[in-house]
């Protein structure tokens, strides 16, 4: 899904600077900082949000639970 | 209804269910306050189920969600949210979740160079860099041409490049006196962050 795009490339890419963090690494420091949130276990409450919003449609049309119709 | 098939509710759920790491790290990655972000989903979430019946199983689930939290994200007065300055509280969350110090202080480091951003580049890298997006899928989130997210990404590159690439940055913080607290570590880290921003 990740890979339409060359994980380096541009013509910006030289080693010009040696102070300049590669492009690489910075990918891998961007990639940690997802993966550590999305690694992360989730709270019960973003469950009890969507139950919630269900209940409240069922009662609010009166209608007790129906399957797929 | 004329609408084209939509997801059956329990479907839909479960799929947002399934989609919110993902909307907690984008979220996160947004804001800097794991408070707000999650608030943020929260909202994404009430929004999204309201309007499942718009969503079309042939358009990415995880593109119509992302779409609805940048939406709320940059409505109202949630741009606020964004503070300029990353919060001790989620530089100290940042840094605890990592096992490994070093590792932790160079994502605290990240998201405050992430902070010096313009907002478009931003977001163009969280989704592509961090989210691992296709250009072609960030720009759908976005609402701009790919040639304009590829752009943005590459400025926003460099320009983390240069903000992370200090030769005082991550090697003066390796050698640095262990770090026996999250807070001694973000005020060591802001400012080497914040000299480094000055200098560039």
């Amino acid at each position: 899904m990740s890979d339409t795009r060359k994980p380096e490339g541009g013509p910006s890419d030289g080693p010009k600077s040696q102070r300049r963090l590669g492009n690489r690494a910075i990918g891998e420091r961007l990639r940690q900082m997802y993966e550590g949130v999305v690694d992360e276990s989730i709270p019960d409450e973003f469950l009890k949000l969507l139950e919630e919003a269900e209940a409240a449609e069922r009662s609010e049309s009166g209608q007790p639970e129906t399957g797929a119709s | 209804m004329t609408a084209p098939l939509p997801l059956p509710a329990s479907e839909f759920k479960a799929a947002l269910l399934e989609m919110v790491p993902h909307l907690r790290a984008f979220a996160r990655s947004l804001c800097n306050d794991a408070v707000a972000a999650d608030d943020l989903v929260q909202d994404t979430m009430l929004r999204a189920w309201k309007a499942r019946d718009s969503f079309t199983p042939t358009t990415s689930f995880r593109a119509w969600t992302f779409t609805i939290l940048r939406n709320v994200f940059y409505s109202e007065k949630r741009r606020s949210w964004r503070s300029t300055e990353l919060s001790p509280e989620m530089a100290e969350r940042t840094l605890v979740a990592s096992d490994d110090p070093s590792k932790g202080m160079e994502l605290v480091e990240l998201r405050n160079a992430l902070d010096h951003l313009p907002d478009d580049q931003r977001e163009a890298i969280i989704l592509v860099g961090a989210g691992g997006m296709a250009y072609e899928e960030a720009a759908q989130i976005i609402g701009c041409a790919v040639g304009t997210i590829k752009s943005r990404v590459s400025r926003a590159r460099k320009a983390l490049g240069e903000m992370l690439g200090g030769d005082k940055a991550p090697k003066a913080l390796a050698g640095a006196p262990a770090i026996t607290s999250g807070k001694a570590a973000f005020n060591n880290i802001m400012d080497q962050v914040s000299a480094l921003s000055r200098e560039s």
